[in-house]
């Protein structure tokens, strides 16, 4: 069976009245879930609380981790997974490939390594310190890329088939991100579809954002294309051991989006997800 | 070719400082629209969250001509992805311009977003500055009549 879920940012009635109960699952953020106690992040135990009533299968999906930074991952992140480890069943987690962070500084923006054998090195070694720190799956997701394309020893795709060859972690495919790289003529869908390892996908992700200056733009912001649903559906068909398709939405769209909108949203996936 | 670590320092300083290292990926990554549309998704993403963490504040510098002003310097600064941080240093930006009301207004918001009782010091009526602002109408001449509020909880009152 396929769930299909969306993510959730804690702290929001409406939503938790309106859309969770329409979800198969649940993808939280620790990130986005924390709030800053004298400048060092924590989850507040009432937040804690409200998810740990969730009462679907609960994911945590990481933006802060910068598993690709040269110098160092995030620590703080790994204490805020850690703490909704040790209290909530969490069916996975996962994180991108990607770094937000350089030398402990936040760049604001998450960017791709190149696929170098020293980044691949880097990665790997860091998804079984991961793996070896919770024991629970863990799942990688490739990055939107809105500059040229760093290039490196590996094409898109093998640089993940080779993390996953290595290391035995799982993949998220994000359909979107897809759309966007091909958009942006950094990666084409069928290329990299016809490259990529794709028993290892667990996970496919679908979102919408915006075109800006002739790039399309991974943020999060709107309810997904006929397009992205329609490849969703080519993806599916060549995924067999997909187990969950989560519509991501930023929590600060959601008041402007409206959670009557994001409810339909996540109906109109899973009727997209049902219909293959 | 750059290594791993020197690739991400010059990614960073491309995007944060303007500073263009002396290697064909990094002048080609200068050079593309790309580098623009990043940078402004930050800055836009940045300014969401502030006008919605720091309503009253935001409205103010606005009114005053103000808010670009605080805003570059905090994005000069922005070392954190955490809004508390982000906010944090708004209101320091705004302190900082030494008008008597905006650090008014700027002192009662982040005692508002804090969980510490706090003494706001105004130099007029805070109720029709902050009816004002809330509103989205102009802040007109009050009154110099100093007044203290109390801030906790999430509320506040005059002492």
């Amino acid at each position: 069976m396929i769930r299909v879920g969306v993510n959730y940012e804690g702290r929001d009635p409406q939503f938790a009245e309106t859309v969770l109960p329409l979800a198969e699952i649940v993808e939280v953020t620790p990130d986005a879930v924390a709030t800053l106690r004298d400048g060092v992040p924590f989850i507040p135990d009432e937040v804690i609380r409200e998810l740990s009533s969730i009462d679907v299968p609960v994911t945590l999906h990481g933006v802060g981790l910068s598993i690709a930074s040269a110098d160092a991952m995030s620590e703080d992140y790994l204490k805020l997974a850690g703490s909704l480890m040790q209290t909530l069943d969490v069916a996975w987690h996962s994180e991108h490939v990607g770094y937000v962070m350089v030398d402990g500084e936040h760049l604001g923006t998450m960017l791709v390594p190149p696929r170098t054998g020293e980044a691949l090195e880097l990665v790997c070694a860091r998804v079984e310190e991961i793996r070896a720190r919770y024991d629970k799956p863990f799942l990688l997701e490739h990055v939107v890329n809105l500059f040229p394309d760093p290039g490196g020893d590996y094409s898109h795709a093998g640089f993940l088939n080779e993390i996953v060859h290595r290391t035995g972690c799982g993949l998220i495919l994000d359909v979107y991100n897809l759309e966007c790289d091909a958009h942006n003529g950094i990666a084409g869908v069928d290329a990299f579809l016809g490259e990529l390892d794709l028993a290892a996908v667990r996970e496919i992700h679908v979102a919408c954002g915006i075109v800006d200056r002739g790039l399309r733009v991974d943020v999060h912001s709107r309810v997904t294309r006929d397009e992205t649903l329609t490849l969703l559906q080519r993806v599916l068909a060549m995924t067999p051991n997909v187990e969950a398709v989560i519509f991501e939405i930023l929590g600060p769209v959601v008041p402007f989006l409206g959670v009557e909108a994001i409810a339909a949203e996540l109906q109109r996936v899973r009727a997209a997800v049902h219909a293959c | 070719m750059l290594t791993l670590i020197e690739h991400q320092r010059a990614m960073r300083d491309l995007i944060r400082r303007d500073l263009v290292a002396g290697d064909p990926y990094i002048i080609a990554a200068a050079k593309c629209v790309g580098l623009e549309v990043t940078r402004d998704t930050i800055r836009n993403w940045h300014r969401f969250r502030l006008d919605r963490n720091c309503r009253l504040t935001s409205a103010i510098l606005r009114q005053r001509g103000l808010y670009a002003r605080v805003f570059t310097a905090v994005e000069e600064s922005a070392g954190s992805p955490y809004i508390e941080q982000l906010s944090d240093d708004f209101f320091d930006a705004a302190i900082a311009l030494g008008d008597p009301l905006i650090t008014s207004v700027a002192s009662l918001e982040r005692a508002l977003n804090g969980s510490d009782e706090t003494l706001v010091e105004w130099p007029c009526d805070p109720y029709p500055v902050l009816a004002a602002l809330l509103q989205g109408e102009e802040i007109s001449d009050f009154p110099a009549e100093p007044h203290t509020t109390i801030v906790a909880d999430g509320s506040f009152r005059l002492t």
